[in-house]
């Protein structure tokens, strides 16, 4: 018996049938819309799948000062594409392309968007290229702040990248707020005892169970630097640190690990608000240790399952992500920084329900909402 | 009378014509040869009637043609030396004992199972050393197991986990066309529970055993032509997931 299979995917099929969808919509009058309306949300609903526009904004109670006046603003995120190259794979850049027009869908602008790293797969200067391209088509492209990932970084030691994006190290004060970046993606060298050529230094380093590379760490000579640029910020005063890894120690195999990350952690110490965003785990990632918050970001290309030990307690796990459902996992988000420069974080997790991590259950506070615990648990 | 003058008669011809004969082989093998005074003579008027300076230009015609002639020679035997140093090489490239030439070793990489290896870990083998302990095995046929049989059981089940490990971490083996491998989504085999088949696929509408499973991720995320249950490349991925998930209870049908 010969195996036949469709030559037409799983998500370009729900992709087509999805416009389909709409275009029917839209030559609907308003009354037998209401009814297609209904019957179809009916049917959604009854299979548990009342999900058509990607993206769901959410209402956050937003931190007043004394006037009255709002003080506190939004970040949207997109992070994790690792685009390949145009005429290798147009999945992961549709779905960078997607994200993009979440942020642009926005009814109120992001006061910036961060790019979390890891824009390319392989480090290709086409395939950043391709990314620049695609954030060029974000609608406050100008606010557009961007991080270095190691799969930016290991073909060509970063030197497109840089080339197209500047340093990888950068800092600014935003109402108050102090941003830092970190390049926290540094290995010892590896590739020249083992011979290696950039390109299987770059695939080595891209094998997130890969054990011939190093861990990640940050250096001596930029935790000065961060000690000096935090130097005249007050204790009270807020700081919101950016590094593509997790600023600590979760699962060495898969470098969900900063090695000098305790170097770093006692550098933020002294901070009453400090939030570290970190990138590189595509998932819904939540710790606190002492005062410092951290908090994950999702990826627009692929899930990563959670790391089988060393998990934060702080972490509500996001739902498993069904094979099945295309960029199921997967998503972009926003950041609500509060007037005390506190994070809310929410997870756009694309075909689900958003999920929400306050800065008041991450401080224990007693009125404060827990994340929604998804009715199944990760693997 | 008439007889014996016959006979004389017949043997006088014979002796003449075998004369005659003797005689003209004689002459065919010692060619004419003209007298010593004659044939001096004869050179002498030649030498006389060429004039000196065509004689030195002969000469001179005469050595550059000899040293042409030489120098190609030169250039012959050079060609013809490092020809021979060549077979010389080839001698010494040729082994007497095919068997023990080990050119293929340049072609082949013998040290895949120890790169594959460092590069991903799987859980150890399980240790057979018990089925050494004891006197149970003694006068039973199938039981004198030693060292190297429980050394080779590990390292041909080794071998095959490591070539689904190889499989596994290379989009190119697996025949994706977008550049996607398994351990992009499932870093050390993880979330692939093969511990849980066969089940009650819910998207696939039927019970599905691991490989239908694998078979589907080829075809969408990784946009590959799904493999036969027994192909080479599915037999070792199968063996590389039932190691990654060693130590976990088997739960048939768990979803």
């Amino acid at each position: 018996m010969s195996v036949r299979y469709i030559r037409e995917n799983l998500e370009t099929r729900v992709e087509r049938e999805r416009s389909e969808f709409f275009a029917g919509l839209r030559n609907l009058d308003r009354r037998s819309f209401m009814k297609v309306a209904s019957a179809s949300l009916a049917a959604a609903s009854g299979v548990g799948m009342a999900n058509f526009g990607s993206f769901q904004p959410i209402n956050v109670a937003l931190g007043q000062d004394e006037n009255g006046k709002e003080k506190s603003f939004k970040i949207a995120y997109l992070s994790d594409s690792h685009l390949y190259q145009k005429h290798v794979n147009d999945r992961f850049a549709n779905s960078l392309m997607r994200a993009v027009e979440d942020v642009n869908a926005m009814e109120e602008a992001p006061d910036f968007i961060f790019y979390g790293g890891d824009l390319a797969q392989l480090g290709q200067p086409e395939e950043l290229e391709l990314g620049a391209e695609i954030l060029s088509g974000l609608k406050y492209r100008d606010r557009l702040k961007i991080m270095v990932g190691e799969h930016d970084w290991y073909f060509d030691m970063g030197e497109k990248w840089q080339s197209l994006f500047g340093s990888p190290t950068w800092t600014f004060d935003h109402k108050g707020v102090r941003f830092v970046c970190l390049m926290s993606v540094y290995e010892e060298d590896f590739w020249t005892p083992a011979g290696m050529s950039p390109m299987e230094r770059m695939k080595t380093v891209a094998g997130l169970d890969n054990q011939a590379q190093r861990p990640f760490f940050v250096g001596d000579e930029q935790i000065a630097w961060l000690e000096k640029t935090l130097a005249d910020w007050k204790d009270d005063q807020p700081v919101i640190v950016f590094s593509h890894s997790p600023l600590y120690k979760l699962y060495k195999n898969w470098n969900f690990w900063t090695e000098d990350a305790e170097k770093v952690q006692a550098v933020l110490q002294r901070f009453k608000n400090v939030t570290v965003i970190h990138g590189h785990t595509h998932q819904v990632l939540t710790n606190r240790i002492d005062n410092i918050h951290f908090h994950g970001l999702l990826s627009t290309a692929w899930p990563w399952p959670y790391a089988p030990k060393g998990m934060p307690e702080w972490t509500v796990q996001m739902n498993r992500s069904d094979p099945f459902n295309s960029m199921d996992g997967c998503g972009d988000g926003e950041i609500y920084v509060s007037a005390e420069g506190l994070v809310d974080k929410v997870y756009n997790l694309w075909n689900r329900k958003p999920m929400f991590v306050s800065a008041a259950y991450l401080n224990e506070e007693e009125d404060a909402v827990p994340p929604a615990r998804p009715n199944l648990p990760a693997y | 009378m008439k007889y014996p003058v016959l006979f004389l008669a017949g043997v006088a011809v014979l002796l003449t014509s075998y004369t005659c004969m003797a005689q003209r082989r004689f002459m065919r093998a010692t060619p004419v040869e003209a007298p010593a005074k004659v044939q001096k003579v004869v050179e002498n008027a030649v030498q006389n009637a060429v004039p000196t300076d065509v004689k030195a230009d002969v000469e001179k015609v005469s050595t550059e043609v000899e040293a042409q002639v030489k120098k190609m020679k030169d250039a012959e035997g050079a060609v013809a030396q490092a020809k021979a140093n060549e077979v010389v090489a080839d001698a010494a490239a040729v082994k007497p004992f095919p068997g023990t030439d080990d050119q293929w070793k340049d072609s082949l990489d013998v040290k895949w199972i120890e790169k594959e290896a460092t590069s991903h870990k799987v859980p150890a083998h399980f240790n057979n050393k018990f089925v050494l302990r004891g006197d149970q095995r003694d006068g039973h046929a199938y039981g004198r197991y030693t060292e190297a049989d429980v050394r080779l059981w590990e390292s041909e089940t080794m071998r095959l986990v490591m070539e689904g490990s190889r499989i596994f971490h290379d989009a190119d083996l697996l025949g994706s066309t977008n550049g996607t491998s398994c351990d992009m989504c499932h870093p050390d085999g993880m979330g692939t529970h093969p511990e849980t088949y066969p089940k009650y696929q819910v998207q696939l509408g039927r019970a599905a055993l691991l490989r239908d499973m694998m078979n589907w991720c080829l075809q969408n995320p990784c946009r590959a032509e799904p493999m036969s249950g027994d192909d080479p490349r599915m037999r070792a991925m199968e063996a590389y997931l039932n190691a990654t998930s060693s130590g976990k209870p088997m739960k048939y049908g768990k979803h």
